[in-house]
């Protein structure tokens, strides 16, 4: 079986060496996702794929997946035009597509998901797990194919979808922002396999809001901006990120980034407390152990929280919420016990921005009637006359968060996740703020509106609202925080004052106490990836 | 309409740019009735269209298909005798109906309407046949009897649901039996009315029952079905208290991180939803029936699950379905007293645009699923 196709140079009769789009044109609705795009990917080569939310990156590669199917412009494999209707078409083509969210079916084991998409509902072949076990092997990772999917990490499902990619003989593997979810020394791992698999001659294509990852990981980039191609570089005439920035932006310019330089935190120790937690252990419902947590936020701060996904950081933002009341240990909010906060109150004063939008929005209400839910579910309610005020409401948040909407009357599930977030920040910042818990508000977002959401939380602690911020990004949490606690296996591993945190120290607490483990590559400190040549431009 | 995913994923926004430009946007009364023409439009289509499905019905019931339709409306619209009875039909499909909507729009489904709708027309028998014979304004007491019994017919499986999890489907479904059951052994003996050739209970008296307004056109337990209707409206759509559920209906985990307790929304809603279908029988039983016997409910438990769904959880809605539904029981009977045309039919026609809607739900749902957001 031919695992790697073309690994050797002469392929299947010098097919799947380039994989190109023409004039492709996708509408939704009056949005246009994209506006003619050209572009290229070759093979034996890593490709990577830059652009803002929502300037078409994701559109492109879902009509290359054949989960949407564009409304003009051509696809053509080794210049001859192809359609491809559907997923099992881009398969058949060899295209294979690992999406930003997982595809898996976490009850099922390993083979068991692969073999859904190899056999459907044919009886299962008994050879799968063997091919499966060797496909890994050759790509250079190890894959248990009986284990089931909902213990494996999310690196380990990443690669096991990749597996799965060349299982069907593919010669175009194209990523969705594969690093968003991954821990830093998982991304060296995943960048050496696309390596690898660039080296056999396959096609590699990425998305990333990362610059430096991109810059670092690929022979080509392309940069796109609102749904057509502004840039388009080789290797050797990559530009600066601040320039790759500008591209991205465009003419509206970085008017928030000022913020880079941010001005000395302010460790000032009179300020007051504002949340106390003490001794809390114990896990809420399908929740991770927390472990005689201590912590003390005062106001007018930005606590940053760092450590691995899955250490306890779910746990601690359902605690800080008063969305569960732990059983051992005590939260007070300025002196008084949380739990004796009646819930409205609670809502008012305690702002939530979860990761996950199932969390924070209701996809099939409209934009005013997200951004005004608590207040409507808690202080007003949604009468004729106060319809008309949350509307107007809405109107206003929706200049001053920057919401791309048609209208507040649009609903929300047709906004794109950065759209979506801005609706979450928008009516969180809404209320009376004692402290705000921001879980990864910057996941996925491109840099203007990181930028933009760092501004905000800035801002809000600058008025004396305390700010706990969780990042996955070092050097974003050591921009934007006072103080950074670092979170392993539910237990506070330290907490480190501005000056002594730096992506080393931070690293090191984090990796010291978790042990995440690299696979198919050379153990990275973080620090390893401070060195590419122009690293302190904008990012830092 | 035009194929875009803003037009298929709700299938009741207007088309064209809009931007706070929806009809009526900012005037009250605009707003409520064209709430209730919105919530109406779809099902009007499925309406009609399961009309033209009852043709070959007709035909097959060896009716002619002008005459088979002439009679089933001439049987509401030909008089106003008729048109009364049309009313009189619709009193226990609204409050049942709206028993269904409340629970649907907090995501749970009450299939349970039938023994709560017969343990709200039981208590109801109690309190109209006792010593006391009524008097002006008396028929409130029967009617809030009757709500309560109800609502602690659809508060078990609430509680249930809400502090253990159990499928409320299964216990309303199987309370449905328990109370049918029960009421038939009263019937055997403590309940049963010494003077009746067929098993029923005594009378509701007199000073009870619900009048007729209008000079006997139109039913006063009408006038209460109605006014219920637009109360359980008012306050699904205008209090905190609804917009919670219909929070805690669209997605639990954003409610719960929204501080709304999650069990407490699960139980009131079965609960109120358990109430509304008891006033219904309650009302039936003091308006139309007067007294309770086995076949006390031709299964308005179950009609008004298919009136609930057609009404698509629009409380106002809720009112023009069942007067539908009951211009079909009406019809029903003179299609078969005049043109000889089986009764069970018409009832065939009542399942046609359930189905219809289930699937431009499903359609629309299924749409929405693949037609995903831009992405970042």
């Amino acid at each position: 079986m031919n695992v790697v196709p073309g690994s050797s140079a002469n392929g299947p009769a010098g097919t799947g060496r380039s994989l190109s789009v023409k004039g492709l044109v996708k509408h939704f609705g009056r949005v246009k996702a994209n506006d003619g795009i050209d572009v290229s990917f070759s093979s034996g080569e890593v490709h990577a794929l830059l652009g803002e939310n929502g300037a078409g990156k994701s559109t492109l590669i879902k009509i290359l997946a054949g989960v949407y199917h564009q409304d003009s412009g051509e696809i053509l494999i080794d210049g001859q035009p192809v359609r491809i209707d559907n997923p099992s078409h881009a398969r058949r083509h060899g295209i294979a597509v690992v999406h930003q969210h997982s595809t898996l079916i976490p009850r099922l084991s390993v083979v068991e998901n692969v073999s859904l998409q190899e056999g459907g509902a044919g009886p299962l072949d008994r050879t799968l797990a063997q091919r499966l076990v060797s496909t890994a092997e050759r790509l250079g990772f190890e894959l248990d194919p009986s284990s089931d999917v909902e213990t494996l990490t999310v690196g380990d499902r990443q690669r096991v979808e990749i597996a799965r990619a060349f299982l069907a003989d593919a010669r175009f593997i194209i990523l969705d922002e594969p690093t968003t979810i991954l821990a830093p020394t998982e991304r060296d791992a995943l960048f050496g396999l696309l390596a690898r698999l660039a080296s056999e001659a396959v096609g590699v294509v990425f998305v990333t809001h990362h610059l430096r990852e991109a810059i670092e990981n690929s022979e080509r980039m392309t940069v796109l901006r609102r749904g057509t191609v502004v840039g388009h570089f080789k290797r050797a005439a990559i530009p600066s990120e601040r320039e790759l920035v500008r591209l991205m932006v465009g003419e509206l310019d970085l008017a928030g980034r000022s913020l880079a330089q941010t001005d000395a935190p302010r460790t000032d120790e009179t300020t007051t407390e504002c949340i106390r937690i003490a001794g809390v252990s114990g896990a809420p419902e399908d929740g991770r152990p927390l472990h005689g947590l201590d912590l003390s936020i005062r106001r007018g701060e930005v606590l940053g929280i760092a450590g691995v996904e899955g250490n306890g950081q779910q746990e601690l933002a359902a605690l800080l919420t008063g969305a569960w009341a732990p059983a051992v240990g005590s939260i007070e909010l300025e002196g008084r016990p949380l739990k004796n906060v009646p819930s409205g109150e609670r809502i008012k004063l305690l702002g939530d921005v979860p990761d996950d939008h199932m969390f924070a929005t209701a996809d099939e209400l409209t934009v005013w009637e997200n951004v005004g839910l608590s207040e409507m579910a808690w202080w007003r309610a949604r009468t004729p006359l106060n319809t008309r005020f949350f509307r107007q409401v809405a109107r206003e948040r929706v200049r001053e968060f920057d919401i791309r909407t048609p209208s507040v009357d649009g609903l929300v599930g047709q906004l794109s996740g950065g759209n979506r977030r801005r609706v979450v920040i928008a009516r969180e910042l809404s209320k009376q703020l004692k402290i705000l818990v921001a879980s990864y508000p910057t996941k996925g977002l491109d840099v203007r509106s990181a930028e933009q959401v760092k501004r905000w939380t800035r801002e809000l602690a600058e008025s004396g609202t305390a700010v706990v911020y969780m990042s996955s990004e070092l050097e974003e949490l050591i921009e934007v925080s006072d103080r950074i606690a670092v979170l392993a296996r539910g237990r506070i591993a330290g907490v480190l004052a501005t000056g002594e945190a730096t992506v080393d120290t931070i690293g090191a607490l984090m990796l010291g106490a978790t042990g995440v483990r690299a696979t198919g590559g050379p153990e990275i400190t973080p620090s390893g990836r401070e060195d590419g040549p122009d690293s302190p431009s904008g990012q830092s | 309409m035009a194929k875009t995913p803003s037009a298929s994923s709700v299938a009741l926004e207007p088309d064209g740019p809009q931007p706070g430009l929806r009809p009526g946007s900012d005037a009250p009364l605009a707003r409520y009735v064209g709430s209730a023409v919105k919530g109406t439009f779809w099902t009007a289509g499925a309406l009609i269209v399961s009309l033209a499905i009852l043709a070959p019905l007709l035909v097959a019931g060896g009716a002619n298909v002008i005459d088979g339709y002439a009679e089933l409306f001439s049987a509401t619209f030909g008089s106003f005798f008729g048109f009364g009875l049309m009313l009189v039909a619709s009193v226990p499909l609204i409050l049942i109906g709206l028993g269904v909507a409340v629970p649907f729009r907090a995501g749970l489904f009450n299939i349970g309407g039938e023994g709560q709708l017969l343990m709200g027309a039981l208590l109801a028998v109690y309190v109209t046949t006792a010593a006391w014979g009524g008097g002006p304004g008396a028929f409130f007491i029967p009617l809030v009897v009757g709500f309560l019994g109800g609502a602690i017919v659809g508060g078990l499986p609430g509680v249930l649901k809400a502090w253990r999890g159990v499928n409320e489907i299964v216990t309303t479904i199987m309370l449905n039996f328990i109370v049918l059951f029960f009421i038939q052994w009263l019937l055997t003996g403590s309940l049963r009315a010494e003077d009746q050739t067929f098993a029923a209970s005594e009378a509701a008296n007199r000073g009870f029952r619900l009048d007729r307004l209008v000079g006997g056109h139109l039913p006063l337990g009408f006038v209460i079905a109605v006014g219920v209707a637009i109360v359980v409206y008012w306050l699904a759509q205008h209090t905190r208290a609804g917009w919670r559920q219909r929070l805690v209906g669209l997605n639990l985990r954003l409610s719960a991180r929204q501080g709304i307790s999650v069990p407490r929304q699960y139980f009131v809603a079965l609960a109120l939803g358990g109430g509304l279908a008891g006033l219904g029988g309650a009302a039936e039983l003091i308006g139309n029936q007067f007294r309770i016997g086995p076949n006390f409910s031709p299964g308005w438990g179950f009609t008004a699950v298919a009136i609930a769904l057609l009404a698509r959880g629009n409380m106002l809605a809720v009112v023009p379905v069942a007067m539908f539904f009951g211009l079909l029981q009406n019809g029903e009977s003179s299609l078969q007293a005049n043109l000889g045309i089986p009764g069970n039919l018409v009832l065939a026609l009542a399942a046609a645009p359930v189905i219809i809607v289930a699937a431009v739900i499903g359609y629309c749902s299924y749409r929405r699923a693949i037609m995903e957001p831009p992405d970042d």
